[in-house]
Protein backbone atom coordinates (compact mmCIF):
# COMPACT_ATOMS: atom_id res chain seq x y z
CA UNK A 1 0.00 0.00 0.00
CA UNK A 2 1.51 3.15 -1.00
CA UNK A 3 1.16 6.29 0.43
CA UNK A 4 -0.45 7.61 -2.93
CA UNK A 5 -3.34 4.75 -2.58
CA UNK A 6 -4.17 6.01 0.67
CA UNK A 7 -4.16 9.34 -0.08
CA UNK A 8 -6.43 8.30 -3.06
CA UNK A 9 -9.14 6.11 -0.35
CA UNK A 10 -9.09 9.07 1.59
CA UNK A 11 -9.83 11.39 -0.96
CA UNK A 12 -12.86 9.41 -2.17
CA UNK A 13 -14.46 9.22 1.39
CA UNK A 14 -14.03 12.48 2.12
CA UNK A 15 -16.13 13.63 -1.26
CA UNK A 16 -18.39 10.83 -0.22
CA UNK A 17 -19.28 12.23 3.17
CA UNK A 18 -18.74 15.67 1.93
CA UNK A 19 -21.26 15.01 -0.85
CA UNK A 20 -24.00 11.90 -0.63
CA UNK A 21 -23.93 11.61 3.14
CA UNK A 22 -26.43 14.67 3.56
CA UNK A 23 -24.58 15.51 6.53
CA UNK A 24 -25.86 19.17 7.17
CA UNK A 25 -22.16 20.56 7.28
CA UNK A 26 -20.43 22.93 5.03
CA UNK A 27 -17.87 21.19 3.31
CA UNK A 28 -14.71 22.68 4.55
CA UNK A 29 -15.77 21.96 8.34
CA UNK A 30 -15.70 17.86 7.04
CA UNK A 31 -11.70 17.68 7.05
CA UNK A 32 -9.55 14.06 6.81
CA UNK A 33 -8.94 14.68 11.08
CA UNK A 34 -12.31 16.45 11.56
CA UNK A 35 -14.36 14.53 14.33
CA UNK A 36 -17.25 12.74 13.09
CA UNK A 37 -18.98 10.89 16.42
CA UNK A 38 -19.35 13.70 18.39
CA UNK A 39 -20.45 16.06 15.54
CA UNK A 40 -23.28 13.83 14.90
CA UNK A 41 -21.80 13.08 11.37
CA UNK A 42 -22.35 9.51 11.93
CA UNK A 43 -25.38 9.20 13.92
CA UNK A 44 -27.05 5.64 13.27
CA UNK A 45 -28.39 6.15 9.90
CA UNK A 46 -25.47 7.60 8.56
CA UNK A 47 -23.12 5.21 9.87
CA UNK A 48 -25.37 2.65 8.26
CA UNK A 49 -25.36 4.10 4.84
CA UNK A 50 -21.32 4.28 4.99
CA UNK A 51 -20.52 0.99 5.71
CA UNK A 52 -22.96 0.28 2.78
CA UNK A 53 -20.65 2.52 0.70
CA UNK A 54 -17.71 1.01 2.09
CA UNK A 55 -19.23 -2.35 1.01
CA UNK A 56 -19.83 -1.69 -2.36
CA UNK A 57 -17.52 0.89 -3.12
CA UNK A 58 -14.26 -0.73 -1.82
CA UNK A 59 -15.61 -3.78 -1.64
CA UNK A 60 -14.91 -4.60 2.45
CA UNK A 61 -16.63 -5.78 5.12
CA UNK A 62 -16.53 -4.28 8.47
CA UNK A 63 -16.45 -7.22 10.65
CA UNK A 64 -18.32 -6.77 14.28
CA UNK A 65 -15.15 -6.51 16.10
CA UNK A 66 -14.36 -3.94 14.42
CA UNK A 67 -17.32 -1.82 14.63
CA UNK A 68 -15.50 0.87 17.60
CA UNK A 69 -15.63 4.31 18.17
CA UNK A 70 -11.84 4.59 17.62
CA UNK A 71 -12.23 3.42 14.63
CA UNK A 72 -15.08 5.85 13.46
CA UNK A 73 -13.46 8.79 14.64
CA UNK A 74 -12.39 10.47 11.60
CA UNK A 75 -11.98 9.69 7.94
CA UNK A 76 -8.39 9.26 8.67
CA UNK A 77 -8.82 6.27 11.02
CA UNK A 78 -11.54 5.08 8.80
CA UNK A 79 -9.06 4.76 6.13
CA UNK A 80 -6.57 3.34 8.09
CA UNK A 81 -9.34 0.20 8.79
CA UNK A 82 -11.02 -0.26 5.37
CA UNK A 83 -6.38 -0.59 4.59
CA UNK A 84 -5.94 -2.73 7.49
CA UNK A 85 -9.39 -4.77 6.50
CA UNK A 86 -8.08 -5.26 2.70
CA UNK A 87 -4.68 -5.93 3.55
CA UNK A 88 -5.96 -9.11 6.11
CA UNK A 89 -7.97 -10.11 3.52
CA UNK A 90 -5.58 -9.92 1.02
CA UNK A 91 -2.99 -12.59 3.38
CA UNK A 92 -5.62 -15.11 3.58
CA UNK B 1 -32.68 -22.13 -6.64
CA UNK B 2 -34.73 -24.34 -4.87
CA UNK B 3 -38.25 -23.79 -3.35
CA UNK B 4 -38.65 -26.99 -2.02
CA UNK B 5 -38.13 -27.64 1.58
CA UNK B 6 -36.12 -30.75 2.54
CA UNK B 7 -38.33 -34.31 3.87
CA UNK B 8 -36.54 -33.20 6.84
CA UNK B 9 -38.10 -29.75 6.98
CA UNK B 10 -41.51 -31.02 6.24
CA UNK B 11 -41.58 -33.37 8.57
CA UNK B 12 -40.34 -31.18 11.32
CA UNK B 13 -43.16 -28.68 10.37
CA UNK B 14 -45.49 -31.19 10.84
CA UNK B 15 -44.59 -32.47 13.97
CA UNK B 16 -44.76 -29.00 15.42
CA UNK B 17 -47.85 -27.27 13.39
CA UNK B 18 -49.74 -30.81 15.36
CA UNK B 19 -47.85 -30.34 18.60
CA UNK B 20 -48.96 -26.37 18.72
CA UNK B 21 -52.80 -27.28 18.33
CA UNK B 22 -52.86 -28.53 21.21
CA UNK B 23 -51.29 -25.56 22.93
CA UNK B 24 -54.76 -23.35 23.77
CA UNK B 25 -55.05 -19.79 23.63
CA UNK B 26 -54.90 -18.82 27.07
CA UNK B 27 -56.61 -15.09 27.60
CA UNK B 28 -55.87 -15.41 31.10
CA UNK B 29 -52.13 -16.08 30.83
CA UNK B 30 -52.00 -12.31 31.02
CA UNK B 31 -53.58 -12.30 34.93
CA UNK B 32 -51.10 -15.04 35.77
CA UNK B 33 -48.19 -14.22 38.74
CA UNK B 34 -44.90 -14.96 37.65
CA UNK B 35 -43.85 -17.60 39.16
CA UNK B 36 -47.19 -19.12 37.88
CA UNK B 37 -46.78 -18.12 34.08
CA UNK B 38 -43.21 -19.52 33.89
CA UNK B 39 -44.46 -23.13 35.35
CA UNK B 40 -47.93 -22.57 33.09
CA UNK B 41 -47.45 -20.43 30.60
CA UNK B 42 -43.68 -20.34 29.75
CA UNK B 43 -43.06 -24.44 29.44
CA UNK B 44 -45.40 -24.47 25.75
CA UNK B 45 -43.27 -22.91 23.96
CA UNK B 46 -40.44 -24.69 25.38
CA UNK B 47 -41.88 -27.77 25.02
CA UNK B 48 -41.91 -27.07 21.27
CA UNK B 49 -38.54 -25.98 21.20
CA UNK B 50 -39.06 -22.83 20.33
CA UNK B 51 -37.23 -20.81 23.15
CA UNK B 52 -33.49 -21.87 21.97
CA UNK B 53 -34.22 -22.96 18.05
CA UNK B 54 -31.44 -20.35 16.53
CA UNK B 55 -28.53 -21.34 19.05
CA UNK B 56 -26.27 -24.00 19.09
CA UNK B 57 -26.87 -27.20 20.72
CA UNK B 58 -23.18 -27.02 22.76
CA UNK B 59 -25.24 -24.20 24.08
CA UNK B 60 -28.47 -26.22 25.01
CA UNK B 61 -29.94 -24.79 21.57
CA UNK B 62 -31.43 -26.76 18.49
CA UNK B 63 -28.65 -25.78 16.40
CA UNK B 64 -30.98 -24.42 13.67
CA UNK B 65 -30.31 -21.41 11.33
CA UNK B 66 -32.66 -18.73 10.66
CA UNK B 67 -34.89 -20.60 7.79
CA UNK B 68 -35.04 -23.74 10.07
CA UNK B 69 -36.08 -21.62 13.25
CA UNK B 70 -38.74 -19.27 10.84
CA UNK B 71 -40.15 -22.43 9.65
CA UNK B 72 -40.60 -23.82 13.16
CA UNK B 73 -42.75 -20.46 14.26
CA UNK B 74 -44.31 -20.65 11.47
CA UNK B 75 -45.59 -23.61 11.93
CA UNK B 76 -46.29 -23.23 15.38
CA UNK B 77 -48.38 -20.34 14.10
CA UNK B 78 -50.46 -22.51 11.64
CA UNK B 79 -50.83 -25.20 14.35
CA UNK B 80 -52.97 -22.28 16.49
CA UNK B 81 -50.35 -21.62 19.01
CA UNK B 82 -51.32 -18.36 20.79
CA UNK B 83 -49.92 -15.38 18.42
CA UNK B 84 -48.66 -13.46 21.73
CA UNK B 85 -47.42 -16.19 23.31
CA UNK B 86 -44.83 -17.04 19.96
CA UNK B 87 -44.40 -13.54 20.33
CA UNK B 88 -43.20 -13.84 23.53
CA UNK B 89 -41.30 -16.34 23.09
CA UNK B 90 -39.85 -15.09 19.59
CA UNK B 91 -38.84 -11.71 21.71
CA UNK B 92 -36.93 -13.93 24.24
CA UNK B 93 -35.11 -15.61 21.62
CA UNK B 94 -34.33 -13.00 18.76
CA UNK B 95 -34.02 -9.70 20.95
CA UNK B 96 -32.19 -11.23 24.10
CA UNK B 97 -30.92 -14.77 23.21
CA UNK B 98 -29.11 -14.22 19.93
CA UNK B 99 -27.50 -10.95 21.21
CA UNK B 100 -25.93 -13.21 24.01
CA UNK B 101 -24.88 -15.59 21.91
CA UNK B 102 -23.31 -13.41 19.33
CA UNK B 103 -22.22 -11.04 21.67
CA UNK B 104 -21.45 -11.82 25.65
CA UNK B 105 -17.98 -13.15 26.90
CA UNK B 106 -17.54 -17.05 26.75
CA UNK B 107 -17.96 -17.59 30.76
CA UNK B 108 -21.63 -15.62 30.42
CA UNK B 109 -22.64 -17.62 26.92
CA UNK B 110 -21.67 -20.63 29.31
CA UNK B 111 -23.75 -19.32 32.15
CA UNK B 112 -26.96 -18.04 30.36
CA UNK B 113 -27.80 -19.90 27.78
CA UNK B 114 -28.63 -23.63 28.87
CA UNK B 115 -31.31 -22.04 31.03
CA UNK B 116 -32.83 -19.84 28.50
CA UNK B 117 -32.85 -22.23 25.84
CA UNK B 118 -34.50 -24.61 28.37
CA UNK B 119 -36.84 -22.28 29.55
CA UNK B 120 -35.88 -21.66 33.26
CA UNK B 121 -35.06 -18.34 32.19
CA UNK B 122 -37.17 -15.86 30.84
CA UNK B 123 -35.20 -12.83 29.18
CA UNK B 124 -37.08 -9.66 28.13
CA UNK B 125 -36.08 -7.20 25.43
CA UNK B 126 -35.75 -3.62 26.70
CA UNK B 127 -34.49 -1.35 24.32
CA UNK B 128 -37.92 0.96 24.17
CA UNK B 129 -38.00 4.17 26.25
CA UNK B 130 -40.75 6.64 26.92
CA UNK B 131 -38.88 9.07 24.64
CA UNK B 132 -37.59 6.69 22.50
CA UNK B 133 -39.71 4.12 20.03
CA UNK B 134 -37.46 4.71 16.39
CA UNK B 135 -35.13 6.88 17.37
CA UNK B 136 -32.88 4.37 19.48
CA UNK B 137 -30.22 6.59 18.90
CA UNK B 138 -31.04 8.93 21.98
CA UNK B 139 -31.43 6.92 24.78
CA UNK B 140 -31.66 8.46 27.89
CA UNK B 141 -31.02 5.37 30.10
CA UNK B 142 -27.71 6.34 30.92
CA UNK B 143 -24.29 3.96 32.21
CA UNK B 144 -21.90 5.42 34.38
CA UNK B 145 -18.54 3.72 34.53
CA UNK B 146 -17.75 2.33 38.09
CA UNK B 147 -14.95 0.04 39.55
CA UNK B 148 -15.64 -3.10 38.10
CA UNK B 149 -18.77 -2.32 35.99
CA UNK B 150 -21.72 0.06 35.07
CA UNK B 151 -24.41 1.65 37.10
CA UNK B 152 -27.49 2.02 35.16
CA UNK B 153 -30.13 4.84 35.35
CA UNK B 154 -33.04 5.20 33.28
CA UNK B 155 -36.81 3.96 32.25
CA UNK B 156 -37.36 1.51 29.53
CA UNK B 157 -41.39 0.97 28.58
CA UNK B 158 -43.03 -2.03 26.47
CA UNK B 159 -40.57 -4.74 27.83
CA UNK B 160 -41.14 -7.62 26.40
CA UNK B 161 -41.61 -10.74 29.05
CA UNK B 162 -40.86 -7.56 31.06
CA UNK B 163 -43.00 -8.74 33.98
CA UNK B 164 -42.01 -12.29 34.12
CA UNK B 165 -38.09 -12.20 32.83
CA UNK B 166 -35.37 -13.45 34.83
CA UNK B 167 -33.08 -11.13 32.90
CA UNK B 168 -33.31 -8.20 30.74
CA UNK B 169 -30.79 -7.16 27.53
CA UNK B 170 -31.13 -3.39 27.56
CA UNK B 171 -29.32 -0.98 25.75
CA UNK B 172 -27.80 2.73 27.73
CA UNK B 173 -25.72 5.48 26.59
CA UNK B 174 -22.06 5.06 28.30
CA UNK B 175 -20.53 8.28 25.62
CA UNK B 176 -23.09 10.96 24.73
CA UNK B 177 -20.91 12.34 22.46
CA UNK B 178 -20.44 8.85 21.02
CA UNK B 179 -22.45 9.08 17.83
CA UNK B 180 -23.34 5.63 16.88
CA UNK B 181 -21.12 4.58 19.47
CA UNK B 182 -22.81 6.13 21.94
CA UNK B 183 -24.85 3.17 23.74
CA UNK B 184 -23.83 -0.05 25.14
CA UNK B 185 -25.46 -3.68 25.26
CA UNK B 186 -25.73 -5.22 28.70
CA UNK B 187 -27.43 -8.44 30.52
CA UNK B 188 -29.24 -7.60 33.60
CA UNK B 189 -30.35 -9.75 36.14
CA UNK B 190 -33.95 -9.77 37.46
CA UNK B 191 -32.64 -9.21 41.01
CA UNK B 192 -30.29 -6.97 40.07
CA UNK B 193 -30.24 -4.26 43.15
CA UNK B 194 -31.69 -0.87 41.68
CA UNK B 195 -33.73 -3.08 39.23
CA UNK B 196 -37.32 -2.76 39.42
CA UNK B 197 -39.71 -4.45 37.12
CA UNK B 198 -43.23 -2.84 36.69
CA UNK B 199 -46.88 -4.34 36.50
CA UNK B 200 -48.17 -5.95 33.22
CA UNK B 201 -49.06 -3.09 31.06
CA UNK B 202 -53.13 -3.66 29.85
CA UNK B 203 -53.07 -4.22 26.80
CA UNK B 204 -55.26 -4.96 23.59
CA UNK B 205 -53.03 -6.78 21.35
CA UNK B 206 -51.00 -10.21 21.85
CA UNK B 207 -52.44 -10.69 25.54
CA UNK B 208 -50.36 -13.54 26.61
CA UNK B 209 -46.89 -11.54 26.16
CA UNK B 210 -46.83 -9.48 29.36
CA UNK B 211 -45.39 -6.49 29.03
CA UNK B 212 -44.48 -3.49 31.35
CA UNK B 213 -41.61 -0.79 32.45
CA UNK B 214 -38.14 -1.61 33.58
CA UNK B 215 -36.99 0.96 35.95
CA UNK B 216 -32.90 1.04 36.66
CA UNK B 217 -31.80 3.08 39.45
CA UNK B 218 -27.98 3.11 39.65
CA UNK B 219 -28.47 -0.27 39.59
CA UNK B 220 -24.81 -1.94 38.97
CA UNK B 221 -24.19 -4.14 36.26
CA UNK B 222 -20.57 -5.90 35.86
CA UNK B 223 -18.54 -5.47 33.04
CA UNK B 224 -19.11 -9.41 32.45
CA UNK B 225 -22.32 -8.48 31.78
CA UNK B 226 -21.28 -5.94 28.86
CA UNK B 227 -22.34 -7.41 25.37
CA UNK B 228 -20.15 -6.83 22.62
CA UNK B 229 -17.18 -4.13 23.94
CA UNK B 230 -18.59 -0.92 25.82
CA UNK B 231 -19.69 1.46 22.36
CA UNK B 232 -21.47 -1.36 20.33
CA UNK B 233 -25.10 -0.89 21.78
CA UNK B 234 -26.61 0.16 18.14
CA UNK B 235 -24.60 -2.85 16.41
CA UNK B 236 -26.26 -5.59 19.07
CA UNK B 237 -29.15 -4.10 18.67
CA UNK B 238 -29.62 -3.82 14.59
CA UNK B 239 -27.74 -7.74 14.28
CA UNK B 240 -30.72 -8.68 16.84
CA UNK B 241 -33.02 -7.06 14.47
CA UNK B 242 -31.70 -8.96 11.33
CA UNK B 243 -33.08 -11.79 13.39
CA UNK B 244 -36.56 -10.66 14.95
CA UNK B 245 -37.57 -8.52 12.02
CA UNK B 246 -37.34 -12.04 9.71
CA UNK B 247 -37.73 -15.13 11.94
CA UNK B 248 -40.13 -13.44 14.15
CA UNK B 249 -42.64 -12.62 11.47
CA UNK B 250 -42.77 -16.32 10.31
CA UNK B 251 -45.47 -16.19 13.42
CA UNK B 252 -47.62 -14.22 11.29
CA UNK B 253 -46.97 -16.37 8.14
CA UNK B 254 -48.34 -19.03 10.06
CA UNK B 255 -51.24 -17.14 11.63
CA UNK B 256 -52.50 -15.92 7.97
CA UNK B 257 -51.93 -19.57 6.73
CA UNK B 258 -54.71 -20.27 9.44
CA UNK B 259 -57.22 -17.17 8.95
CA UNK B 260 -56.74 -17.63 5.10
CA UNK B 261 -57.62 -21.73 5.43
CA UNK B 262 -60.75 -21.06 7.75
CA UNK B 263 -61.96 -18.20 5.29
CA UNK B 264 -62.39 -20.92 2.31
CA UNK B 265 -63.84 -23.16 4.34
CA UNK B 266 -66.25 -20.52 5.47
CA UNK B 267 -66.83 -19.58 1.72
CA UNK B 268 -67.44 -23.21 0.59
CA UNK B 269 -69.84 -23.28 3.23
CA UNK B 270 -71.98 -20.73 3.39
CA UNK B 271 -74.59 -19.72 0.50
CA UNK B 272 -76.09 -15.85 0.15
CA UNK B 273 -78.20 -15.05 -2.90
CA UNK B 274 -78.60 -18.65 -3.99
CA UNK B 275 -74.97 -19.58 -4.09
CA UNK B 276 -72.10 -20.55 -2.21
CA UNK B 277 -70.29 -17.33 -1.30
CA UNK B 278 -66.98 -18.90 -2.67
CA UNK B 279 -69.20 -18.77 -6.19
CA UNK B 280 -69.65 -14.86 -5.76
CA UNK B 281 -66.52 -12.94 -7.87
CA UNK B 282 -65.83 -10.12 -5.29
CA UNK B 283 -65.56 -12.79 -2.02
CA UNK B 284 -63.28 -14.76 -4.71
CA UNK B 285 -60.81 -12.41 -5.79
CA UNK B 286 -61.09 -11.19 -2.05
CA UNK B 287 -59.31 -14.80 -1.55
CA UNK B 288 -56.52 -14.51 -4.47
CA UNK B 289 -55.57 -11.06 -2.80
CA UNK B 290 -55.25 -12.65 0.69
CA UNK B 291 -52.96 -15.82 -0.83
CA UNK B 292 -51.05 -13.54 -2.86
CA UNK B 293 -49.87 -11.48 0.28
CA UNK B 294 -49.04 -14.42 1.74
CA UNK B 295 -46.98 -16.27 -0.50
CA UNK B 296 -45.50 -12.79 -1.59
CA UNK B 297 -44.25 -12.13 2.32
CA UNK B 298 -43.44 -15.64 2.57
CA UNK B 299 -40.92 -16.01 -0.23
CA UNK B 300 -39.56 -12.48 0.81
CA UNK B 301 -38.89 -13.99 4.78
CA UNK B 302 -37.60 -17.24 3.43
CA UNK B 303 -35.33 -15.43 1.12
CA UNK B 304 -33.77 -13.28 3.90
CA UNK B 305 -33.87 -15.99 6.32
CA UNK B 306 -31.47 -17.95 3.36
CA UNK B 307 -29.55 -14.86 3.47
CA UNK B 308 -28.67 -14.38 7.14
CA UNK B 309 -27.84 -18.49 6.67
CA UNK B 310 -25.29 -17.37 3.88
CA UNK B 311 -23.31 -15.19 5.86
CA UNK B 312 -24.92 -12.54 3.42
CA UNK B 313 -25.92 -8.39 4.30
CA UNK B 314 -29.24 -8.81 4.02
CA UNK B 315 -30.50 -5.72 5.35
CA UNK B 316 -32.63 -5.17 2.09
CA UNK B 317 -34.43 -8.32 2.59
CA UNK B 318 -35.24 -7.92 6.22
CA UNK B 319 -36.55 -5.17 5.62
CA UNK B 320 -38.48 -6.25 2.55
CA UNK B 321 -39.52 -9.61 4.31
CA UNK B 322 -40.87 -7.49 7.35
CA UNK B 323 -42.81 -4.59 5.90
CA UNK B 324 -44.31 -6.79 3.56
CA UNK B 325 -45.52 -9.78 5.91
CA UNK B 326 -46.60 -7.16 8.97
CA UNK B 327 -48.90 -5.52 6.27
CA UNK B 328 -50.19 -8.29 4.86
CA UNK B 329 -51.34 -9.86 8.46
CA UNK B 330 -53.10 -7.05 9.18
CA UNK B 331 -54.99 -6.94 5.48
CA UNK B 332 -55.50 -10.47 5.94
CA UNK B 333 -57.09 -10.02 8.93
CA UNK B 334 -59.25 -6.96 7.95
CA UNK B 335 -60.64 -9.33 4.94
CA UNK B 336 -61.46 -11.87 7.18
CA UNK B 337 -63.28 -9.35 8.64
CA UNK B 338 -65.30 -8.89 5.73
CA UNK B 339 -65.87 -12.36 4.76
CA UNK B 340 -67.14 -13.37 7.77
CA UNK B 341 -69.41 -10.27 8.33
CA UNK B 342 -71.09 -9.90 11.29
CA UNK B 343 -69.51 -12.96 12.82
CA UNK B 344 -66.27 -11.23 12.63
CA UNK B 345 -67.26 -8.76 15.66
CA UNK B 346 -67.86 -12.17 17.95
CA UNK B 347 -65.54 -13.00 20.38
CA UNK B 348 -65.79 -17.03 19.60
CA UNK B 349 -65.13 -16.73 15.79
CA UNK B 350 -61.68 -15.01 16.75
CA UNK B 351 -61.49 -12.91 13.72
CA UNK B 352 -61.38 -9.65 15.85
CA UNK B 353 -58.46 -11.13 17.66
CA UNK B 354 -56.41 -11.59 14.35
CA UNK B 355 -56.87 -8.24 13.53
CA UNK B 356 -55.90 -6.88 17.09
CA UNK B 357 -52.98 -9.21 16.83
CA UNK B 358 -51.74 -8.46 13.65
CA UNK B 359 -51.97 -4.19 14.20
CA UNK B 360 -49.25 -4.06 16.32
CA UNK B 361 -46.71 -6.12 13.64
CA UNK B 362 -46.79 -2.63 11.90
CA UNK B 363 -44.86 -0.97 14.69
CA UNK B 364 -42.86 -3.13 16.77
CA UNK B 365 -39.39 -4.47 15.46
CA UNK B 366 -39.48 -0.67 13.38
CA UNK B 367 -42.50 0.55 12.62
CA UNK B 368 -43.54 0.00 8.44
CA UNK B 369 -42.31 3.58 7.71
CA UNK B 370 -38.83 2.66 9.41
CA UNK B 371 -38.88 -0.08 7.04
CA UNK B 372 -39.05 1.65 3.90
CA UNK B 373 -36.75 4.42 5.13
CA UNK B 374 -34.09 1.10 5.50
CA UNK B 375 -34.73 -0.23 1.94
CA UNK B 376 -34.67 3.44 0.42
CA UNK B 377 -30.92 3.89 1.97
CA UNK B 378 -30.26 0.27 0.66
CA UNK B 379 -31.17 1.77 -2.98
CA UNK B 380 -28.36 4.48 -2.23
CA UNK B 381 -31.27 7.07 -1.92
Amino acid sequence: MTDLERAALLDQLLRYVREELETGLPADQITPGSPLLETGVLDSVRTARLLAHIRTAHDVRVPPVHMTGEHFRTLETITDLILLLRSRAASL
Amino acid sequence: MDFSLSARQKERYARTKAAAEGLPTDSAAAGLRREQWKELVWKRPAGLGLLGAAVPEEHGGAGFGALDTALLYEAAGEGGADTGLLFAAAAHLFACVRPVLEFALPQTRKALLPGLCAGELIAGNAMTEPESGSDVSRLTTRATRVDGGYLLDGVKSFVSNGPVADLYVTYATTDPEGGYFGSTAFAVDRDSPGLEAGAPLAKTALAACQAGEVVFTRCFVPDDRVLGSPGQGQLVFQTSMQWERSCLFAIYLGQQERVVRRCVQHVRERRQFGKRLADLQPVADRLADMRLRLESGRLLLYRACAGIDGGEDTSLWVALAKLAVSEAAVATALDAGRIFGGRAFLAEYGIEEHVRDALPATTFSGTSDIQRRLIAQEMGL
